[in-house]
């Protein structure tokens, strides 16, 4: 009997990952160089001047969205729940602290002739600021009610939906539902949020002056690595263990005893004050928020940047939503109209090809690294690093002249022929080795 | 009914069954899936419950675990009245359930799945900062050495073979420390060497904690040598051990000469 079982055992190779891994040596690295990089490297080049600060601009409210994509990650990757709403509780965070800036106390470009109040009251022949205006003219309440109005709202929503057993698809189409609600709501003129423009004349120096840009880069860049840290130790803990479980077998965690409801609300309201304190952090650097950032499509746009990443790994929707982001950016100012062929053709790709997105290209990288196969492990990255490189120096708005300049014959900027090599080369590579360690093994 | 009333008479209620199904009716869109005068099972007994397919097996381990709610009767379990009580609440008292198919969290290593059968709170926050004892840590090695599971309790669940699958969802049940385990064929879909296995491992169990077994393998049901009750179209056919059972004519009419009938 002892064999039999011994040998059953012997079925599953164990391979916990030891200390001294190569792959979890190269993983702790590249997060200590990440956090530096974000904290150190970039301010102290934008503070000489190395970088322009519209690109530190950039990269701060592009950290923003990274706090929306930890989010997603953790009610997405680890419970199972696909929230479309996400980009709603960002506004309603960003709506908070636009409703500080546009008033005078919050240093908002209010005029006399205006009656000294965000000019778009003139609209609803308004001449004094409205009573629920009236707290916002304190940055703590503004901060504190763009961090709590959200988190409550999805507490509370997520109570009524959890609590009927709302599961699956039908959760998606419900917070489809509120987000579109929400839309309508805030393109009304009545509710007197700005509507259809939404709420800006902020602080002018904000996103035009060079030390208000590092500072605001800073914050977010704190937050993001605060959140990252904060995440990591969720998902580590036991209560992280049961998200994974409700995602894989709810009822069978019902009949162990838990409550799979109070799980979903309280992650939830956890992904919601994420993407809250993202809004809260972006719209001061984008100088505007409106409707328009909580669009439909701007809510499954928020899920691709966590499915490119690769779900259910904290790096995953990190880098995930940078990349997309970046690549966005690129495309849209030298190649505007293929961005949405090279968004769609990302997603099928993700679909298709790398359920695992990103995340699951590393994976292959460190097995091949486990099984000591280096060469070949190089070559797995390769592409992947190729293209890190390029949204590094797309991010720093470090391309040199040269590569931007247009083919004669596509009117395509050099850099996409040299990215496109960087990533295609490798690829054939590692395909043209594989083929050979097969054919070697045939013969 | 005749036959009900009959042999009604044979299974008298026993005042210290852990477990008692009094009257109890299940109907499904007016088709009869369960109809029971009595069934008691005893602290610390394991009984079998056998029976053909559509026989109401695993409808009574539905209405024991609060899945399904029975449309007349009365459910006592430990002398409380369990009749409407919700699923949790009734898994909060006691009764562990074992699934027919292993139903364990592939996301979760071996021992993180074990960590979560724990007898601890199920609580949101005290779990954020719950941390395991050394006592709790060993008693899951034990638990899973005595499966032969100790070897891969770091590997993610999603990896295992089924019969392991099986025996890390039973060591989840035995961990949570039950009143009653119920088993829903445990031996479904296992190779001969670990429905052997699994077959001792519930014979290690008897004597220990209360356990209903529903089985379809009678190879497997001689091995666990206990209780047997026959489920047919619903109702208890009869009762006792395999052997006595096997002869009783009312069982080999409904059950086992069900092919003899047509040949």
């Amino acid at each position: 009997m002892s064999e039999a079982g011994a040998s059953l055992v012997g079925e599953v190779p164990a391979e916990p990952i030891r200390r001294g891994d190569p792959s979890a040596t190269i993983a702790r690295a590249a997060a200590w160089s990440a956090v530096a990089i974000l904290l150190v490297v970039v301010p102290t080049l934008a503070a000489l001047g190395l970088i322009e600060p519209s690109s530190v601009n950039r990269m701060g409210r592009y950290l923003a969205y990274v706090l929306v994509a930890l989010g997603i990650d953790l009610i997405w990757g680890y419970t199972g729940l696909l929230s479309l709403c996400q980009a709603l509780f960002f506004c309603l965070g960003g709506y908070a602290i636009g409703m500080f800036l546009s008033t005078a106390q919050g240093g908002g470009d209010v005029r006399p002739e205006y009656h000294d109040i965000p000019q778009f009251f003139f609209y609803n022949d308004i001449t004094a600021l409205p009573a629920f205006w009236r707290p916002f003219t304190s940055l703590p309440v503004a901060i504190v009610a763009g961090l709590a109005v959200p988190t409550a709202v999805a507490a509370l929503f997520g109570w009524m939906i959890f609590r009927s057993r709302v599961r699956g698809v039908y959760f998606s189409i419900i917070t489809q539902a509120l987000a579109w609600a929400a839309l309508l709501a805030f393109t009304n003129h009545h509710l007197l949020m700005g509507g259809t423009n939404g709420l800006s004349n902020f602080f002018r120096p904000l996103n035009n002056d060079r030390p208000w840009i590092i500072g605001l880069y800073l914050a977010t860049a704190v937050a993001v690595v605060a959140a990252w840290g904060f995440c990591r130790w969720l998902v580590g803990t036991r209560t992280g263990r049961v998200l994974i479980a409700v995602r894989d077998n709810e009822s069978r965690l019902r009949f162990a005893g838990f409550q799979p409801v109070a799980y979903k609300v309280f992650i939830f309201s956890v992904a919601a004050f994420l993407a809250a304190l993202g809004g809260l952090l972006y719209t001061p650097q984008n100088g505007v928020i409106g409707p328009s950032n909580m669009s439909i499509d701007w809510h499954i746009t928020m899920v691709i940047w966590v499915a490119v990443g690769g779900r259910g790994r904290l790096w995953g929707a990190i880098v995930g939503a940078l990349a997309v982001n970046f690549a966005y950016a690129a495309m849209t100012s030298d190649l505007p109209a293929v961005w949405p062929f090279v968004q769609g053709a990302m997603f099928l790709a993700v679909v298709l090809f790398f359920p695992d997105g990103l995340v699951g290209v590393w994976d292959r990288c460190a097995a091949l690294l486990r099984d000591g196969r280096t060469t070949r492990a190089a070559l797995a990255i390769a592409p992947l690093a190729a293209l890190s490189v390029a949204l590094a120096i797309e991010a720093l708005g470090w391309w040199p002249a040269a590569l931007q300049r247009p083919l004669p014959v596509l009117g395509i900027p050099l850099k996409y022929l040299v990215i496109v090599l960087g990533i295609t080369a490798p690829v054939v590579a590692g395909w043209l080795q594989d083929r050979a360690v097969r054919v070697e093994a045939a013969s | 009914m005749t036959a009900d009333r009959e042999s009604s008479d044979v299974f008298l209620p026993g005042p210290l069954d852990l477990v008692q199904l009094e009257d109890v009716r299940v109907v499904f869109d007016g088709f009869k899936a369960l109809d029971i005068h009595y069934f008691g099972v005893d602290r610390n007994e394991l009984r079998v419950v056998i029976g053909p397919n559509g026989a109401g097996k695993t409808t009574l381990c539905d209405v024991i675990s609060g899945k399904t709610k029975p449309v007349a009767g009365r459910v006592m379990f430990d002398d409380v009245d369990i009749t409407h009580m919700k699923d949790t609440a009734i898994a909060g008292l006691g009764v562990g359930r074992k699934f027919q198919t292993p139903t364990v969290f592939d996301g979760l290593t071996v021992f993180e799945n074990m960590e979560l059968a724990l007898p601890a709170s199920r609580g949101v926050w005290r779990n954020l900062f719950a941390r395991i004892s050394g006592a709790d840590r060993d008693r899951i090695d034990a638990i899973l050495a005595r499966v032969r599971l100790l070897g891969v309790r770091d590997v993610l669940s999603r990896s295992l073979s089924h019969g392991q699958r099986q025996w890390l969802e039973i060591s989840m049940l035995i961990l949570s420390g039950p009143k009653l385990l119920l088993v829903d064929e445990p031996a479904a879909g296992l190779t001969d060497h670990e429905t052997a296995l699994t077959a001792e491992l519930l014979t290690e169990l008897k004597g220990q904690h209360t356990i209903i077994v529903i089985e379809h393998d009678m190879e497997f049901v001689r091995r666990l040598a206990s209780r047997v009750t026959v489920l047919c179209e619903g109702k208890v056919l009869a009762d006792g051990p395999l052997d006595a059972v096997q002869e009783d004519p009312k069982v080999i009419e409904a059950y086992l000469g069900r092919g003899k009938e047509r040949a």
